[in-house]
């Protein structure tokens, strides 16, 4: 599935980052902010803002941390809360509490969310302000913008070395991706990986263009692992219900001008499943492209 | 769906103040950028010296530089004044200036005025005190934070030229404490076959060797053929 590719390559926030097509000193920049980005934002490590938002104690955060936790609230409101901010308990329930690489072996979580005690302590309950930089989760609540951070980071970097006059080149960072180029450069060819088969289930050129295309995949196969009652569990949580999202879209790709966007209704499609969901962007973002997968391996686009 | 299921995950959601903002340039360099910033190579500027003498040969038919030479290492940020300002840069085998990869934006962009201790191995090598605006953007940086990183030097002098293939010196220098420095040098061969290297340590003066840590680990690796160009690209989506 791989071709040879010129750029550089370093592992961060879990995944391979893929920096191509800039000068070198800009590919450092940019590693440099994702392995920033990262620190910040890891749920895995304790001294990150969210590991110290997660212990539950009042704490301050950075901006960095507030800049992207108000957009990724901002995502929340306008999906309806079919993406959320706010699902690491669950993340943590159903296993995935360790980057996913260092999760092998280890016992499994449960998709059932346990009920909860009722009293006024019991309530999940967030607290920003963000001119003191200040963030306290009370409760069953915990923060997690782990996919989401990562395509607003390689956003972000695209756009500041658009802006600094860098004409072409292309950041992915675990197959979420950004690339822009001039009408003179080269095209960059994005294939589309079949979740159930291995092959190629679409390839694209984003034409030259004034905006970045942006690429975002959500999988319920990728990341998945058997729970300790046997059933099959995987990342895309339903905020609705608190478990995995049992719609019957495997995969959902998103093309977009922004990352962050196009994570985040990946996921919507995921959750709300290959009819519903395609309809749903339609009304949301109706420049929006898609590719679904079914459970049956079916393949349908809109690009 | 059930109201206990919907409690369990949307939570109360309290919001006081008024979010700050900031532009990506500003995030990811840490500072305002303005057009430019990223003209590496620099479009003019003295001219190069003439590498002949490094190794002989010349790059490829096409002009392009061999290949990549990653330099490594790591830093620790020390909580005392002037310190932790550091520049990596290349010269040819004979000592003469190539071009820089790194400068902390402080002494880059003339903070040596005020400190004169900055870097002064560096702004020798480089001239810095004559370097193009073009240069200065585009190898001046925010202080980096403490951990590993990496810089790349793509083939290219300080006019975007290539170097003909032969042997280079990378070096490090960095502010201990005040005028106490750390200078790493190591040889690196960019030629046909891959390379790898590690910095031999000078402590300016000698006694700096007991005022910290700040770098260590400082080696080198050039990879042949590759470089950092958009040459038929294709990368693959599949869930994350």
């Amino acid at each position: 599935m791989t071709s040879p590719i010129d750029g550089v390559r370093e592992r961060i926030m879990g995944t391979e980052v893929l920096v191509a097509g800039v000068p070198p000193a800009e590919a450092a920049t940019v590693l440099a902010w994702l392995r920033r980005v990262e620190r910040t934002f890891s749920r895995f490590t304790a001294e990150s803002d969210a590991g110290r938002a997660n212990s539950g104690r009042p704490v301050t955060v950075s901006h960095l941390f507030l800049l992207a936790l108000a957009d990724g609230m901002a995502y929340a409101e306008a999906t309806g809360g079919l993406f959320s901010p706010w699902l690491a308990r669950e993340m943590e329930r159903i296993g995935y509490a360790d980057d996913f690489a260092a999760m092998e072996g280890r016992p499994r979580g449960s998709a059932e969310p346990a009920a909860l005690a009722g009293g006024p302590g019991d309530l999940p309950m967030v607290e920003v302000d963000f001119t003191r930089r200040a963030v306290r989760l009370r409760g069953p609540v915990g923060v997690d913008l782990g996919g989401f951070v990562k395509g607003w980071a390689v956003q972000k970097a695209a756009d500041a070395l658009r802006e600094a006059g860098v004409r072409s080149g292309l950041i992915d960072a675990g197959g979420d991706l950004v690339c822009w180029r001039g009408p003179a450069e080269p095209a960059w060819r994005i294939g589309v990986e079949h979740p159930l088969t291995g092959e190629p289930a679409a390839v694209i050129e984003p034409p030259a263009s004034d905006l970045p295309a942006a690429v975002a995949t959500s999988s319920a196969v990728r990341r998945s692992w058997d729970g300790a009652a046997g059933e099959r569990l995987h990342h895309i949580i339903d905020p609705r219900t608190g478990r995995p999202a049992d719609s019957d879209c495997v995969q959902a790709t998103v093309f977009s001008s922004d990352l962050a966007a196009a994570e985040v209704y990946a996921k919507c499609l995921v959750v709300l499943g290959t009819e519903e969901g395609p309809a749903w962007l339609s009304e949301h973002d109706p420049d929006a492209g898609w590719i679904v997968v079914d459970l049956d391996g079916a393949v349908v686009s809109r690009r | 769906m059930t109201d206990r299921n919907v409690r369990v995950v949307v939570p109360i959601v309290v919001i006081s103040g008024v979010a700050a903002a900031a532009t990506a340039a500003q995030l990811v360099y840490g500072q305002v950028s303005g057009p430019g910033v990223a003209a590496a190579p620099v479009a003019s500027g003295p001219s190069a010296p003439p590498y002949g003498a490094a190794g002989g040969g010349r790059a490829d038919t096409a002009g392009r530089p061999p290949g990549l030479v990653r330099i490594d290492y790591r830093l620790t940020r020390l909580p005392t004044h002037a310190s932790n300002q550091i520049a990596i840069w290349i010269e040819d085998r004979a000592g003469r200036y190539v071009r820089t990869l790194f400068a902390t934006s402080f002494t880059a962009n003339g903070g040596y005025v005020r400190r004169p201790m900055s870097l002064p191995r560096w702004r020798e090598a480089a001239d810095w005190e004559n370097a193009t605006e073009a240069e200065i953007r585009a190898a001046s940086r925010p202080a980096q934070e403490s951990g590993e990183h990496s810089v790349y030097w793509d083939g290219t002098d300080r006019n975007g030229r290539p170097v003909p293939p032969g042997t280079y010196v990378y070096r490090i220098e960095g502010n201990v404490l005040w005028e106490n420095r750390v200078l790493f040098t190591g040889e690196i061969r960019v030629g046909e076959t891959a390379h790898e290297s590690r910095a031999r340590v000078e402590h300016l003066p000698a006694a700096a060797r007991d005022q910290g840590v700040l770098l260590d680990g400082v080696r080198a690796a050039f990879l042949p053929g590759e470089r950092l160009g958009p040459a038929r690209v294709t990368a693959y989506t599949r869930g994350s």
